[in-house]
């Protein structure tokens, strides 16, 4: 039984990572991770909103959304799954919204260090991206837990890692029209093709 | 008056590209330009959203309560969305099951709530919705040349019509599988980005 | 009334709740009988496909092509034919059959090596041929990929031994890495391969990498994907799942039994 969870945790770090396989996030992604210590803070930023909002969000859908969910209402033939886009997205909103304020309120240090990133998370295509495969995927509470923190962290982990060769890449010299943008592209390139070796690691 | 729209169509495909210059919507992208096919119809689906919500946005933009506004934006932004997955869901079936969840993920796409911010709340509409339409062109215009490369390279076809003959059908070409493979979009939008930065010299200016 | 004053945002918001909501649910209720309608018509083409009946460009004569085959609902404990079950009924409620006791069998732990838990007590079965010579018969299998469950068809020569081809229909795999499960050129390799030998033993395998042709083992074989090895390894264990006794094996032993009428 942990077996499964473990396995999934694992694909959704490694395997399958969801910033270097499936180009989720990268907006941020790009702008963001010239230094380690704003991709840290930014990561960890992810990791808790996307631990909270994915298993939310099943609630939601397992409860409200999918077919047949409405049949403790008494409307077991409703299938409301197309209103899901949009609820999905404003209850990431709302958690984000209600996290700054809650961060604000009884930990301002890490709020003043996360400053502008938290509001951006809500745009983040990883967080919508992580609710949209739980749903293609059909997973149930506990999974869906471990997806929003495996999911998370994996995102942490390309940015962070991405960061650091960034800084490492300031004393290189890199073509003046590649510089940047460009070059952050063909290094992502390459740490993704490196990630795909776990691809071949049997669990 | 034209000349306005005209640029307004025009700038956003090289000079001021949501990608290559903006560094805009990469996201869902990528994933989806294995095949032209795909690629087309994320980019109509791109182009459908970002005008019209442009648009509405703009008509709405004296209306939208301080404290709320991003929301506003974004249901605005998500309910198109919504509408266009549904028809894609409805009139090109088996396209909706290749393209799955990044349809929904256009709401997020940067370059939507980036130009509703920069340009819809505060122009009128006409010329938001050109905003839209030009940077929606710009946007394609880097995932067509994507998905091209992609489907050429990996698999010797484009819009699935042979253009390389493959070795397997008894051709010549060895088809690069890599190139069906992430990493292979990184590296294609890295080097467009460095032509693209290379030609607009006043981008260079600026860093 | 101010547009930032308490009453106006409550307004705006309420305005905006209503239009959208509105937008959204005209659009999703008028098209659902469409998507719905192509939904059944990609699963039929699938069966036909899977078959080897299909040709692309040949949409419109799906239902043509399928008023000649035949729905056998095959009992899953004891290989019994039945007809007159509705197969439409059985696919739009999958869901629903699998979790209710009464039609459901579940399955233990180790006999569960697709991770689909249950299964039906009742599957159903296409049954194709001319005259009373049965030439194929198409079976649905679903199972666990990486990521989600994939749903296909399998079509076994009359024999009852040798795959004639395999579609996936419906996943949520990675798209280019395990969605590749989808490409024709890997379902072409199902093609003539034997799902058991002259005993009756479960040979059929995916193997990881690609089959030595000419040993007598690659009958029984079928590469493996790259970069795609927890998917390949999911449909290795739905096929040899559906194979198994535990599901249609006593049915496909006895196929030449079978009387049926076309």
């Amino acid at each position: 039984m942990f077996e499964a969870y473990l396995s999934l945790f694992l694909k959704a770090v490694f395997i399958e990572n969801i910033a270097l396989t499936f180009f989720l996030g990268m907006c941020t992604f790009l702008a963001v991770s010239k230094e380690v210590d704003t991709a840290v803070g930014l990561g960890i930023a992810v990791v808790i909103v996307q631990t909270i909002t994915v298993p939310l969000n099943n609630l939601v859908y397992i409860y409200f959304l999918r077919e047949g969910a409405l049949s403790w209402m008494g409307f077991p033939d409703a299938d409301l799954t197309f209103i899901g886009l949009i609820t999905y997205i404003c209850i990431i909103a709302a958690v984000v919204q209600i996290l700054e304020m809650l961060l604000d309120r009884y930990f301002p240090k890490l709020y003043n260090a996360l400053g502008i990133f938290l509001p951006l998370i809500t745009v983040n295509c990883a967080i919508l991206g992580g609710t949209l495969f739980m749903v293609q995927r059909d997973y149930n509470h506990l999974e869906s837990v471990v997806y929003g923190f495996g999911s998370g962290t994996g995102w942490a982990l390309a940015i962070i890692a991405l960061a650091g060769i960034r800084e490492k890449m300031v004393y290189s010299d890199v073509p003046k029209g590649l510089n940047d943008v460009g070059i952050t592209f063909i290094v992502a390139g390459l740490m993704a093709i490196a990630f795909m070796l776990f691809s071949g690691i049997q669990l | 008056m034209k000349n306005k729209y005209l640029d307004l169509l025009y700038t956003p495909l090289f000079k001021n590209n949501p990608i290559a210059v903006q560094v805009l919507g990469v996201c869902s992208a990528l994933a989806v330009t294995t095949k032209m096919k795909t690629t087309v119809v994320m980019c109509l689906a791109v182009i459908f959203v970002l005008s019209f919500s442009n648009l509405f946005i703009s008509i709405f933009r004296r209306y939208m309560p301080g404290n709320i506004r991003i929301i506003v934006e974004m249901i605005i932004i998500a309910s198109l969305v919504i509408v266009a997955d549904q028809v894609i869901k409805a009139y090109m079936f088996d396209i909706s099951k290749e393209l799955s969840v990044f349809v929904g993920l256009i709401i997020t796409n940067c370059i939507i709530m980036g130009r509703a911010e920069a340009v819809a709340i505060h122009n009128p509409p006409a010329f938001s919705f050109f905003d839209g339409l030009g940077n929606g062109f710009g946007y394609s215009l880097i995932l067509l040349v994507v998905g091209f490369v992609r489907e050429l390279l990996g698999t010797g076809k484009v819009f699935g019509i042979t253009m390389l003959k493959t070795v397997s059908e008894g051709g010549w070409y060895t088809t690069n599988g890599l190139f069906l493979l992430s990493p292979s979009a990184f590296f294609i939008i890295g080097i467009i980005v460095w032509y693209v930065r290379s030609m607009e010299p006043s981008i260079l200016e600026n860093r | 009334m101010k547009v930032d004053s308490p009453a106006g945002t409550l307004l705006i918001a309420l305005i905006l709740a209503v239009g959208s909501s509105l937008l959204i649910s005209v659009t999703a209720v008028s098209l659902k009988p469409r998507q719905d309608y192509y939904r059944e018509l990609d699963r039929n083409k699938n069966v036909l496909i899977a078959a080897g009946l299909f040709k692309s460009g040949q949409e419109q004569n799906i239902d043509d092509l399928f008023k000649k085959i035949n729905v056998v609902f095959v009992n899953t404990e004891t290989g019994e034919v039945r007809e007159n079950i509705d197969v439409d009924t059985y696919f739009k409620n999958l869901s629903k059959i699998v979790t209710n006791s009464e039609t459901s069998i579940k399955l233990s732990a180790t006999e569960d090596i697709a991770g689909i838990k249950s299964i039906a007590k009742y599957v159903p079965v296409y049954v194709l041929g001319d005259d009373k010579e049965i030439s194929q018969v198409v079976i649905p299998i679903y199972g666990k990929g990486l990521w989600s469950t994939l749903y296909g068809f399998l079509a076994v020569k009359s024999d009852g031994k040798t795959v004639h081809g395999i579609t996936f229909y419906e996943h949520g795999e990675t798209p280019g890495l395990g969605g590749e499960v989808d490409n024709p050129r890997w379902k072409q390799l199902w093609s003539g391969k034997l799902l058991f030998d002259e005993n009756w033993n479960s040979k059929i395998e995916v193997i990881k990498g690609i089959v030595q042709d000419g040993s007598i083992e690659a009958q029984y074989k079928v590469d493996g994907l790259s970069g795609a090895t927890l998917t390949a390894r999911g449909v290795d264990h739905l096929v040899k799942f559906w194979i198994s006794r535990k599901g249609i094996k006593t049915f496909l032993m006895n196929i030449g039994t079978m009387e049926v009428e076309f």
